[in-house]
């Protein structure tokens, strides 16, 4: 590895060879590829954007030019929190930790922070200091319970039925703001309840006229509901505005939030409807009565009295301490059932007005998923294809969700064809070619070890090409079929932020890359010129046209320009040719390329679409030289561009959602188009879940026991794969010093109590197990763990775990409301790593 | 002349062990040879940090538990070496000259608290063995390209001497046979800096700080807070001052 | 040379010939050793000192003999001992010596073992034990020497009148020697038990209990070795059974205080428990083998067999399980201080507390940092201490047979 470039040349091992011959091997294979199936065939992902826009830009800006299908590793992840598409329109949002300060409550559902966020965690300790009580909720006593002020232990998966519990009483008791909800949310909308959907302006008799009118000067993506007024007068909800003024007369307005009403509809039916807080009253009072949700997230019948008060006292600290912040972590949400959990959650900040202002809301941390704005000029092809063509054209890669491609079983279901949007992609001849970069998926996604198969050849879809670009000799660097040394991080320029910081920075090359490894520009240049002279000498001028939409002239131009300076490739060009080229020539000009296209990143930050009706310029005089010397704040459009989500719609009245780059609102105005945060989903596929509204569902009926009902009661825990303190998931698993952290030793956490049950004990080397995988480790009981849960420390190579492989027990479920819409890294289907149950058995080693 | 001295503050340390590898980063300790450590209550043979508890599901709280030199006023290893290596400066710090250890280990035996560690092998050796565990298939192969570094060892490429002795040197670079510990980085300290173990602590659980400064951040916080030392009742004065943790969680009340 | 040769009997050189090659072996370990490190051992950071310090302690009570006989006949005229009252104090010095030897290989670097002299600490204890034995080695050289000359003189066959002065001489010398001796000669066994008992943060050795009890195990150890070596040299002759008699009984006393002054501690510790109890329970369960039967079987054996069988058989059994005995004893000097660790904390969870671990020293194992390290010496540290041990009776043996064999 790192010595350039290796090739898989038999079954038993690598060849090494050159960058020459590795990049022309590559480029022959995915010109094959493209030629025999399309270039949609090709499949790629590129991890935690936020952690490299240049370099990972830089693949993107290569699948572009080819039109390959990218798969949105926030969902791929896991880390797509599936609630806030349907709840708020966005993909995700959150406070910046600074905001923590300001919280006087902090809710932490099912997030180790000390582990997972371990410099952040800092300000729970400054916030706790400065008066915030802090409460973590989970299933076992994670590290950060140590630094909270309450623990409370509920069973895995029963966050909705806690939420909803608490709902009850604030609702019971008028603990909620009811100016906030009235305003920003759809509690006043109304809903029919003949047939569940919502009512909307045009099918009322008395305001379809009017509706008609509004309807023009509306955006399409967005739709008239109607509310009552106390006098019992209908009014048309104003998307395009978050107040109480009706739209028709101008005039301030009270809808009501309670009650039973009739309507009169066009066609003269008179139907029964009511808002929608009053459904919301009516679920909680019926189904999450504080004694059934004790009863549903005790772990142990006899404390169920104990948690009917914990409830009441929940309630009234949510609805007393101000501003209140949710943590909602990630392993919460990875469940068959995750996005009613977050939509549950969100009830609670929603009904107490904990949104939009600072250290308030509810936020999601996992990955560094977040592209800042929309980063086209650099990831896509459009600007030459323009310069071209000399007509405004676009040229970007096309998408892929990773579970659709994993789950071959499911695109084969009846629910499949019932619910699947066509917006939902799936290339004609399947996919053909995998390309890894930054990431590990044969350790990290081998969900039901689907991809082994597949890279084995032995399942129904098998993947005939595998390329890595790596630092380090992973799992997935032995199942491919060529290996591409990438430069590291401080070897190379990059352009940083993350989500739970509102900055920008970049790594600047502190050293040369080691041996002959490259910076990832100069390998996704490489592959663009020579993949577009192959196809421009093997190709006719047609199927270059049928397959590419290009014309040849046009596909070896654009190559010619995929470093943004083309000057810099007539160098390098100019170099070869005159047999000057070396390795450091080229490095020399990838690094001057880069900082050319970390400066077009920056300048499509300068004039962006924030919400509707909002442009900011997020990168208002921050320059590449500045960055240079120290990281910078993100002009956010908020008072000293603090990170508070939905400052904008609280406090400007702008509609929600604001953008979610780098899609356009329209994408994503849609899934809220009230222009409010949405409680009440009435898409078809909610009202056949019986989801309209928020409900705590066990997370196994609808996804194992449905499709394996033989498996009910028949694995006993719930299996979770936890975050290591010592390694980014399976980055640096052959990392010495991080080896010696865990004793060289998976470990595998269970409750001493349940242990002795099953007849184990701490040291045991045991496997985990369930219908589509195992995993072994060694065995550490620990009371902290829940007496119904396994966990696996996660990370491990498989090399490490006698070639099993900690994610072979998870399966890629697919919900049938992540289908309906398809906005890459939005709304999409999410992975769910803790849907899994297991058994344990001890083995001898 | 300083008195320095160093709080740990449980209450505020999260358990995330940047420490400890900082510290191993900057003074080239091989994996698994530290010189300082922070684990959650400890179980027999169980070192992992991120998850340990005792008691009884739910009621598990941890507690940190950190080990780290306490540069004794009193300290027991300076009086039984017998060639004078180990010795305690007027500022507080208690160093050992490395090069005129002859590696006796009577200072182990004396220090009670088990802070100082033996060269059992050349470091390197060490090193040797923990990257042999990583059971690495292919490990970097050097190409023609000369850039990389051959001799390349983690660790402060620097070493330092205090009035002529050699108390400070990357470990990974220092030959089996003598005893080390922690120096509470004296050539960070004699530069105006702190110990690297607090410059990088994410809870800031560890000050450090001067005790005749009655402004110091040490002396405001250790005239508020109750802190205790370790095994005082020996006369051995610690230097380390540990707040003991008291805010745990209420769980189900 | 062949004269030297011809003195020893072809019994005798295959004795000397094995202990010559165990010598050998040691070496050659050591060797490997230097070339390792101490990795070798099974010492580590938790247990930095363990066989080669014990059988430091063990030689330095060795060396007792010398003590014994020579205060005796000087001081309490215990006239019957003046036979053996040379070769004893020979045992001394070969003994002293290879206690101080016996330290060479547990040093890191021993070839810094001069900066012990260009940088002595007078605080610690180590330096000086190093005063207190290079001292009595000197002295223990004197008495040989003083003893030698009138021995030397018969036999060159000198007049009877020559070997009188030179024996009159020799009793003066010895007479004012031997209250310069017996302080010294305490001394070693003192100041080494001293570099134990210092340590405040050791519960098994902190205090005064050592000193006595260090004491006590010299006894037993020097009279054992003057025993054996007497018979080895001199044979249980009708002579000298006077002589032998006397030891014995002096070898059952002390191994009888010796057995009193440690068990009443063991009570003592049994009593209040705590660490001092968890140090019992170290001692009768992991250390089994030579608490009950190395230094409670061997030593109650030792007494009766020195009391009852006054024939040589008994002298040599009686010696040889006194010495084993209390290498065992010696033995179990280390573990119970190791492996009890004072630095505690509390268990947040309950009132029990437990040891702040110690990181291991090495990536050998999956663990690295533990409170409780199971130490048996390594097969090097056997083999360097064996020949080392071989080394010193092959020296003592050759000087012994040189110097006073003939009578």
């Amino acid at each position: 590895m790192r010595k350039a470039a290796e090739l898989r040349g038999s079954s038993e091992g690598f060849l090494e060879t050159d960058w020459d011959t590795a990049l022309d091997c590559a480029s022959k294979a995915l010109a094959y590829i493209m030629r025999r199936y399309g270039p949609s065939s090709i499949a790629f992902t590129i991890q935690v954007p936020g952690t490299g826009y240049m370099n990972k830009g830089a693949l993107m800006r290569l699948a572009s030019l080819f039109g390959w299908s990218s798969m949105h590793a926030y969902p791929l992840n896991g880390d797509l929190p599936t609630f806030w598409a349907p709840t708020f329109g966005v993909q995700s949002e959150e406070l910046e930790t600074l905001e923590y300060l300001n919280s006087r409550l902090i809710l932490i559902f099912g997030s180790n922070f000390t582990v997972t966020r371990t410099m952040s965690s800092r300000m729970l300790i400054l916030a706790r200091e400065r008066g915030a009580k802090i409460i973590v909720v989970d299933m076992n006593y994670a590290s950060v319970s140590n630094i909270a002020d309450e623990f409370i232990p509920i069973n895995p998966a029963t966050d909705a039925a806690l939420a909803l519990g608490i709902v009850h009483i604030l609702i019971r008791d008028k603990l909620y703001n009811e100016e906030f909800i009235k305003t920003f949310t759809d509690m006043p909308l109304l809903v029919r309840l003949d047939t569940m959907k919502r009512l909307r302006a045009e099918e009322v008799k008395e305001l379809s006229s009017k509706a008609k009118e509004l309807k023009a000067k509306i955006p399409a993506y967005r739709d008239l509901f109607v509310s009552i007024d106390k006098n019992g007068r209908l009014i048309i909800i104003d998307p395009r505005r978050l107040d109480l003024i009706d739209p028709v007369t101008n005039e301030r307005y009270d809808p009501v939030l309670e009650g039973e009403y009739e309507v009169e509809l066009v066609d003269g039916k008179r139907i029964k409807v009511k808002p929608v807080f009053q459904l919301l009253k009516e679920l909680v009072f019926r189904d999450y009565t504080p004694d059934k949700v004790a009863k549903i997230i005790s772990p142990k019948p006899e404390w169920v009295s104990k948690y009917v008060n914990i409830i009441e006292r929940l309630a009234r600290d949510i609805a007393t301490l101000k501003p209140v912040a949710i943590i909602y972590g990630a392993s919460n949400w990875q469940w068959y059932n995750g996005d009613l959990k977050g939509r549950a959650l969100s009830l609670l900040v929603a009904l107490t007005g904990n949104i939009g202002r600072p250290g308030s809301g509810i936020s999601t941390y996992a990955g560094v998923y977040k592209i800042r704005w929309p980063m086209w000029s650099w990831w896509g092809y459009d600007k030459p294809l323009t310069m071209i063509r000399g007509t405004p054209s676009m040229r970007r890669p096309k998408w892929l969700n990773w579970s659709v491609f994993l789950n071959y079983e499911y695109r084969q279901s009846e629910e499949w064809r019932k619910y699947r949007s066509t917006e939902v992609p799936w290339p004609d001849q399947g996919v053909r070619a995998l390309l890894i970069q930054w990431w590990n998926p044969f350790d990290q996604h081998n969900k039901a070890l689907i991809l082994t198969k597949k890279a084995k050849r032995d399942h129904p879809e098998p993947l005939d090409f595998i390329m890595t670009t790596e630092i380090q000799w992973t799992t997935s660097v032995e199942y491919s079929d060529i290996v591409l040394p990438a430069a590291a991080w401080f070897e190379k320029y990059e352009l940083v932020s993350t989500p739970i910081h509102p900055y920008l920075s970049i790594t600047q090359p502190a050293h040369d890359p080691l041996f002959d490894s490259m910076p990832e520009i100069w390998i996704f240049k490489e592959i663009a010129v020579r993949t577009s002279k192959i196809i421009s000498e093997e190709w006719s001028d047609d199927e270059v046209k049928r397959i590419l939409g290009l014309s040849k002239d046009e596909l070896v131009k654009m190559a010619q320009m995929y470093y943004p300076d083309p000057d810099l490739q007539r160098q390098e060009d100019e170099a070869r040719r005159s047999g000057r080229w070396s390795l450091s020539l080229a490095r020399e000009l990838a690094n001057k390329a880069s900082e050319k296209a970390i400066e077009i990143l920056l300048e499509d930050g300068r004039n962006v679409t924030w919400a509707e009706g909002l442009n900011v310029n997020l990168t208002e005089g921050i320059t590449l030289e500045e960055l240079k010397k120290r990281p910078v704040r993100i002009k956010l459009p908020t008072p000293g561009n603090r990170q508070i989500p939905f400052w904008s719609q609280i406090n400007l009245r702008v509609p929600f959602p604001n953008a979610s780059f780098p899609h356009p609102i329209s994408a994503t105005g849609r899934f809220v188009k009230s222009g409010r945060i949405e409680f009440y989903k009435d898409e078809d596929v909610f009202i056949d879940l019986g989801e309209t509204l928020p409900v705590h569902k066990d997370p196994f009926e609808e996804s194992l026991y449905k499709w394996f009902p033989e498996d009910k009661g028949r694995y006993m825990f719930v299996y979770l794969t936890e975050n290591s303190l010592y390694r980014v998931h399976s980055t640096h698993s052959n990392n010495a010093m991080m080896l010696a952290l865990q004793d060289y030793q998976p470990k595998i956490y269970m409750n001493p109590e349940t242990a002795d049950r099953l007849g184990l004990k701490t040291w045991d080397y045991v496997e985990v197990y369930n219908r589509f995988g195992r995993v072994r480790g060694y065995l550490i009981t620990d009371p902290s763990v829940h007496p119904n849960v396994i966990i696996f420390v996660q990370g491990w190579w498989r090399r490490y775990t006698d070639g099993t492989h900690y994610n072979s027990p998870n399966y890629p479920w697919i919900k049938p409301t992540e289908i309906i819409y398809f906005t890459p890294g939005v709304w999409e289907v999410n992975t769910k790593w803790n849907n899994t149950l297991v058994n344990i058995r001890k083995i001898e080693s | 002349m300083p008195r320095y001295v160093m709080i740990i503050d449980l209450n505020k340390c999260t358990g995330c062990r940047t420490c400890m590898v900082a510290c191993a980063m900057k003074n080239g300790l091989p994996p698994g040879i530290f010189w300082t450590t922070v684990e959650w209550t400890p179980i027999a043979g169980v070192i992992q940090a991120d998850r340990r508890s005792t008691g009884n599901y739910p009621y598990t709280p941890m507690t940190p538990v950190h080990n780290i030199c306490n540069h004794c006023d009193n300290p027991p290893c300076v009086k039984v070496c017998p060639v004078g290596a180990t010795y305690k400066r007027e500022d507080g710090l208690v160093l050992i000259d490395y090069e005129r250890c002859i590696g006796c280990r009577y200072c182990m035996s004396a220090c009670p608290y088990g802070v100082r560690t033996f060269l059992w092998e050349d470091p390197e050796k060490t090193l040797e063995d923990a990257i042999r565990r990583t059971r690495s298939s292919n490990p970097y192969k050097a190409g023609e390209n000369k850039m990389a570094e051959p001799d390349y060892v983690y660790g402060d490429p620097v070493e330092y001497r205090d009035k002529g002795r050699l108390v400070h040197k990357s470990v990974l670079r220092l030959k089996r046979g003598i005893v080390t510990k922690c120096t509470w980085c004296v050539e960070r300290i004699d530069k105006g800096l702190k110990p690297v173990c607090v410059e990088v602590c994410v809870g800031r659980a560890r000050i450090f700080g001067d005790l005749d400064d009655p402004n110091s951040e040490v002396s405001q916080i250790l005239s508020r807070k109750n802190a205790v030392r370790r095994l005082e009742h020996l006369g051995t004065e610690p230097r380390v001052y540990y707040i003991p943790k008291t805010n745990w969680p209420k769980v189900l009340e | 040379m062949s004269h030297v040769v011809k003195m020893f009997r072809p019994k005798e050189m295959i004795f000397l010939g094995l202990l010559l090659i165990l010598a050998v072996i040691g070496i050659v370990a050591w060797i490997y050793q230097l070339m390792q490190g101490l990795i070798v051992t099974n010492m580590r950071n938790i247990f930095p000192w363990g066989l080669y310090i014990a059988t430091f302690a063990f030689l330095v009570g060795t060396a007792a003999g010398g003590l014994i006989v020579s205060s005796s006949i000087y001081l309490f005229n215990v006239r019957e001992l003046k036979p053996i009252a040379s070769l004893a104090s020979l045992t001394a010095f070969v003994f002293v010596l290879g206690a101080m030897a016996m330290v060479i290989p547990d040093l890191g670097r021993p070839e810094r073992i001069l900066n012990i002299l260009l940088y002595p600490n007078f605080s610690s204890l180590l330096v000086w034990d190093f005063i207190v034995l290079t001292a009595y080695a000197i002295l223990s050289l004197a008495h040989v020497y003083i003893g030698w000359r009138p021995y030397a003189a018969r036999l060159r066959q000198l007049s009877e009148d020559k070997i009188a002065e030179l024996e009159t001489r020799s009793f003066r010398w010895g007479r004012i020697l031997a209250p310069i001796s017996l302080p010294f000669a305490v001394l070693i066994h003192t100041v080494t038990a001293w570099i134990f008992a210092v340590n405040a943060g050791r519960p098994w050795w902190f205090g005064g209990f050592l000193a006595p009890s260090f004491l006590a195990a010299a006894l037993v150890s020097g009279s054992a070795v003057v025993i054996l070596a007497s018979i080895a040299i001199y044979g249980f002759k009708e002579d000298l059974r006077h002589t032998y008699n006397i030891m014995m009984k002096f070898l059952a006393t002390s191994t009888a205080v010796l057995l009193f002054l440690v068990y009443q501690d063991y009570f003592v510790r049994w009593w209040w428990g705590g660490d001092e109890g968890q140090i019992l329970s170290i001692l009768f369960n992991r250390l089994w083998l030579t608490t009950l039967i190395g230094e409670f079987a061997l030593l109650f054996t030792t007494i009766i067999i020195a009391i009852k069988l006054k024939t040589s058989l008994g002298a040599v059994l009686s010696s040889v399980l006194a010495l084993l005995g209390v290498y065992a004893h010696r033995f179990n000097l280390m573990e119970p201080s190791y492996n009890v660790l004072i630095n505690k904390i509390l268990l947040p969870s309950s009132e029990s507390t437990i040891p702040v671990p110690i990181v291991l020293g090495d990536m050998k194992h999956s663990y690295w940092l533990l409170t409780f390290w199971p130490y048996t010496p390594s097969p090097i540290e056997i083999m360097i201490t064996i020949g080392w041990l071989s080394g010193i009776m092959l020296i003592l043996y050759v000087l012994a047979k040189l110097l006073f064999s003939r009578r």
